[in-house]
């Protein structure tokens, strides 16, 4: 059987790969919460703009917040009840702060009318009419970019393929694998949808080679649809970055600085696809997605959240008690919250609590092991890079590749000196972006 | 009911485990067949030697980190790697005293002075190893057989390599039947020369004439992922295409590049000095121009300079150039098209 893979990339080792967790357990529904926190930032766009009033009765599904230019996205409550703020100022998961529609739950769970549609039907609608559903529903890419998904179907360039990357490679996250596991054929239909979005006449799921189930599941639904394939694909980090998975996949690279579509192809998450099928089918907004929260707590599982739950309905007391860093997204590319009043947004797929911050020091000095520039997967060499950072050599970031870096964490990850040569590169972007 | 978390940091919060105190202990434990194979043959010499380099190296890493006000880096072991390969280069013969001032030039001046582990030009074995052959050149090419002596050579405890060594002057000379003839008693016996060469039972440096210990170390060394290969490897090759067309010029056959590969320290250097991560290239591109270089300066300062040896100075001509070859074998950047190759 043909597997894919990239080159440079690291194998995260047994003890830090703990799916094991949260694979086999059961799916908790989460009750609503009595207070829902919606962050008007949720996408990578400018923040929407709110259309509803403190004191406003809602309803579950209902739209509260409207874009603000093409790069946002609506924002809809997922539970029926009362506002009772909109402008709270909240701890969001990416580490900034940002305004929040805060929603009292009356639990009554009144629906607004959903314009339901029929499998045939939908798979009639136009490519107009499946962005526009995009656009309304408020979808972002749920991979963790929060990219406005209309963006990706509604330009002028051609799409040849729509990748659907269900390769989840972060070590301790499991939420996509349960999307493919239960929803494999919602996440089919939304992958067909998209193809009817983009015009492409090929579309691919990508799955990791240590989900082997949803691999054969998948195998055996797409009998007889010529169109759509799964590809299975080494288990490698960073394996699921857009970038690598397109080259590992097609041999093709998205040119430098530039984007997926650029080179005729399309990514988006398996809970992307799953979300538009929900949105065409149902009606449904996008109002709550799968969690996993996991690490050193005392039952790892994955939850169907409403999104605005805030971290402290997850994690228990007792949990947070034992452990000292609490962290939002993955192992590898999350962000440590100081907090647990932050709450879930479209982009975050993951909580995850450590007994302790792993080591991360003290740095010695670099002993040109060359690890992190072998290991790079894209090809760049973070030694080199963090050192011209250290000694303010700004002018010469760019011209080393600092802008292909896309933040996956292996230098940091392998590198024996301890030197947090991410962190560097981080500073680099941001001293670039300032001049 | 809002709860503080006690550590936030930047991602990763993952870390592989690894530090250069484990990579330098592995490098210990892949020279210890050597360490081992120089006792079983040169007995007490041997084990003075280790002992005394060994030992100074960490009073001179010590002392220097103190005096030049650094933290204490003895517990990183590098010292030890040092101090253990400068033995291994060094003669049974080498007095004690002038090995002890070796690991001085090694620790104190080719490491800390240029500002310690990682920011050292040179490999500081093989430029102390390099600076001891010049300043005390008698001592330093004085051979004594093993202990368990096999294969003596009629005259002295010749190396192997000032065999071909004299052998190379004859020709110099003009005297090409002479050299024929003595490189033919040379190998009269190719089977029993091939199979000393490979145990290690003959006069040289104590750690560098047994190929089966330095190819039992290698190959640790591959398992644990310590080594880059691609130096090993062209090194080695380059070397044996050199001597291979050097050896039928003058008409020696195919067995002189076998020796050439098996004699002298070319092995341990391969696996031991040339793959030194401070001191070698960044990329794999850099790292084969690297080996390349390392093989035909070997061969050519063997044969055709007043040294009967070249990997020293091989070593540290390339180790000068690393910088140069760092700057023109950078990898090509994810996305970005070679400048020669169009869109």
């Amino acid at each position: 059987m043909k597997k894919f893979s990239f080159k440079g990339g690291t194998h995260i080792h047994k003890a830090a790969e703990k799916k094991n967790l949260t694979v086999s357990s059961e799916v908790e529904i989460l009750k609503s919460p009595e207070y829902l926190y919606l962050p008007l930032n949720q996408q990578l766009g400018k923040p929407s703009i709110p259309i509803v009033n403190v004191g406003d009765q809602v309803k579950a599904g209902q739209k509260i917040a409207e874009k603000d230019g093409a790069f946002s996205s609506n924002l809809h409550s997922p539970i029926s009840g009362t506002v009772e703020k909109i402008d709270y100022l909240i701890n969001e998961p990416t580490g900034n702060r940002s305004k929040a529609i805060v929603i009292k739950n009356d639990f009554n769970n009144q629906e607004i009318a959903f314009i339901k549609r029929s499998t045939q039907e939908a798979l009639g609608l136009t490519s107009k009419n499946i962005t526009d559903i995009m656009e309304e529903a408020g979808l972002v890419g749920l991979g963790g970019a929060t990219f406005p998904t209309s963006i990706k179907y509604t330009g002028n360039k051609k799409c040849e393929m729509v990748i659907l990357n269900g390769i989840e490679c972060e070590p301790y996250n499991t939420a996509d694998y349960i999307i493919m596991k239960k929803h494999y054929k919602e996440v089919i239909r939304g992958l067909k949808y998209m193809l009817i979005a983009s015009g492409a006449p090929k579309g691919v799921i990508c799955v990791e080679d240590n989900k082997m189930d949803v691999y054969e599941a998948i195998k055996n639904e797409l009998k007889g649809e010529p169109a759509i394939s799964v590809a299975l694909f080494k288990e490698k980090y960073p394996q699921g970055a857009e970038k690598q998975l397109i080259s590992a996949l097609t041999k093709k690279e998205v040119p430098y600085g530039g984007l997926p579509i650029d080179i005729g192809i399309i990514v988006n998450n398996v809970g992307t696809a799953m979300a538009l099928c929900e949105a065409v089918e149902e009606g449904k907004p996008l109002t709550h997605h799968y969690l996993t929260v996991t690490g050193n707590v005392s039952s790892p599982k994955n939850y169907l959240v409403p999104i605005g739950t805030l971290f402290s309905e997850v994690v228990s007391e007792d949990d947070l008690a034992k452990n000292k860093v609490l962290l939002a997204g993955g192992l590898m590319m999350g962000k440590a919250m100081y907090t647990t009043h932050t709450p879930v947004t479209k982009g975050i797929n993951a909580v995850i609590c450590l007994e302790d911050m792993p080591n991360k020091g003290p740095e010695l000095p670099c002993v040109r092991c060359s690890s992190c520039i072998d290991e790079c997967p894209a090809f760049l060499e973070p030694t080199t890079l963090a050192n011209l950072v250290k000694y303010n050599k700004y002018d010469q970031l760019e011209e080393n590749g600092l802008l292909a870096c896309i933040e996956c964490g292996t230098c940091s990850y392998v590198c024996p000196s301890h030197i947090q040569l991410l962190d560097y590169i981080r500073h680099g972007k941001y001293e670039l972006r300032r001049r | 009911m809002e709860n503080f978390m006690k550590k936030i940091s930047f991602s990763p919060f993952a870390h592989s485990g690894d530090s250069v105190k484990k990579a330098m202990l592995d490098v210990i434990i892949a020279l210890l067949p050597v360490v081992l194979a120089s006792i079983l043959f040169f007995r007490t010499d041997s084990v003075l030697l280790l002992v005394a380099t060994v030992g100074s190296a960490i009073i001179f890493e010590y002392l220097s980190r103190k005096v030049l006000k650094r933290y204490n880096s003895v517990d990183d072991l590098s010292a030890v790697v040092t101090g253990l390969i400068l033995a291994l280069t060094l003669p049974p013969a080498t007095p004690i005293p002038i090995a002890i001032f070796g690991s001085f030039i090694a620790i104190v001046v080719v490491k800390q002075l240029f500002g310690g582990l990682g920011n050292n030009i040179f490999n500081p074995a093989a430029a102390a190893r390099g600076f001891l052959l010049i300043a005390f050149s008698v001592p330093l090419t004085t051979w004594t057989n093993p202990a368990t002596a096999a294969y003596v050579d009629a005259t002295s405890s010749a190396t192997p390599l000032a065999i071909v060594k004299s052998i190379m002057l004859n020709i110099k000379a003009g005297d090409l039947e002479v050299a024929k003839e003595a490189y033919n008693t040379f190998i009269s016996d190719p089977s029993h020369l091939i199979q000393l060469l490979f145990t290690g039972n003959v006069a040289g440096s104590i750690g560098e004439t047994s190929a089966i210990a330095i190819l039992i170390g290698l190959i640790y060394l591959v398992i644990k992922k310590r080594i880059h290969l691609e130096i090993t490897l062209t090194y080695v090759l380059t070397s044996f295409i050199v001597s291979l067309i050097i050896g039928l010029i003058y008409g020696f056959g195919l067995l002189f590049p076998l020796i050439s590969i098996l004699s002298g320290g070319l092995l341990f250097g391969a696996v031991f000095m040339a793959t030194d991560w401070v001191t070698s290239p960044n990329t794999k591109k850099g790292r084969i121009i690297f080996g390349v270089g390392l093989g035909v300066l070997t061969i050519v300062i063997r044969l055709f300079s007043n040294f009967p040896e070249g990997v020293l100075f091989s070593i540290l001509i390339m180790n000068m150039i690393v910088p140069l070859i760092d700057r023109h074998t950078k990898n090509r950047i994810f996305g970005k098209v070679k400048k020669n190759e169009k869109k």
